[in-house]
């Protein structure tokens, strides 16, 4: 696989389409990231479009990882559109998504649960919120969390302790 | 909200509703705390942070929150094994203009540069070395 500085040459010197490139190594991680954040696939889809966009235009800017420069721009778009709407209940459509549950009841179920825990989610300020989807909906490390957010471990465990302390608290008597 | 069962019905003496804040300001062992509300435990958190096995954990008083849990992670596991949807990347191909990123435009003074810590420190060694041999040269 070419590495991203030499995609982001070959972009910069005029090759447009090589840009395909970087959306297609990046684009899954960030489409979750987006989805976790707002719950709203349509959103998530418009908030990685304009930050290819911006990474596009901006593109002469990057210092060091493509990867963690971009998570950013996502990460950012993300608050903001949180700041711009408050939203008490946040479900999405997974139509599109394959259904891999053994009967009916058993999706609803976990359909409930899965509404039941956006609407959770939702109710997090958004940096527990992020560091919550981050470590439980992307799977990364407390360490690769740290890169990306320019913070440190502690911190973000921190941030992940209390965002399960609220989610447990919300959806435990249902749940448990 | 929780009732308020004084005959004062949530008024001080002199008539005046009372605030959130001063029903805050009770002593903690007279408020009502909703059942069902207690904390996460510390093995449970380190076993979801990687630092305990789940055998550890799923005894005694943390089953309860393991099995949560673990009800948790199957919904975010199915989560992550969803994909951009397939028409997103043809669609911000088309959005981009069609002219090559502008080159850097930010001036050398505001560029963020990164330095090690060890040529940071020796670096202000020989700042201070110098402005000690030039206030000295001065004085003389």
């Amino acid at each position: 696989m070419e590495a991203d500085q030499q995609t982001i040459q070959r972009v910069l010197a005029g090759d447009r389409e090589a840009f395909s490139g970087l959306i297609g190594r990046y684009s899954d991680p960030l489409y979750r990231h987006a989805l976790g954040m707002t719950g709203s696939p349509d959103v998530a889809e418009d908030i990685l479009q304009l930050s290819f966009i911006k990474a596009y235009h901006h593109l002469a800017e990057v210092r060091g990882r493509f990867d963690a420069w971009v998570f950013r721009i996502v990460a950012n778009g993300c608050k903001d559109w949180l700041k711009n709407i408050r939203r008490t209940h946040l479900s999405y459509d997974e139509d599109d998504q394959p259904s891999g549950y053994a009967n009916p009841d058993e999706e609803l179920d976990r359909s409930e649960l899965r509404t039941d825990l956006d609407r959770a989610l939702a109710t997090l300020q958004p940096s527990l919120r992020e560091a919550f989807v981050m470590k439980h909906v992307e799977g990364r490390s407390y360490e690769e969390m740290a890169d990306f957010l320019g913070t440190t471990v502690g911190a973000l465990k921190m941030r992940v302790h209390r965002a399960r302390e609220a989610l447990q608290v919300l959806l435990e008597e249902k749940y448990a | 909200m929780l009732d308020n069962l004084h005959s004062s019905d949530g008024r001080s003496e002199n008539g005046r509703e009372q605030t959130g804040r001063d029903q805050n300001a009770a002593p903690l062992s007279d408020r009502e705390v909703p059942l069902g509300r207690r904390r996460t435990p510390a093995a449970v958190h380190a076993w979801l942070d990687g630092e305990l096995p789940e055998t550890e954990v799923r005894l005694g008083d943390t089953k309860r929150d393991v099995e949560f849990w673990s009800r948790i992670a199957e919904q975010s596991e199915t989560r992550r094994q969803m994909r951009t949807p397939a028409h997103l990347q043809a669609q911000i191909m088309a959005a981009l203009p069609q002219a090559a990123p502008a080159a850097d435009v930010t001036p050398w003074y505001s560029r963020s540069i990164e330095l090690a810590p060890v040529v940071a420190i020796l670096g202000g060694a020989a700042l201070v070395a110098a402005g000690a041999a030039i206030g000295a040269a001065v004085a003389r």
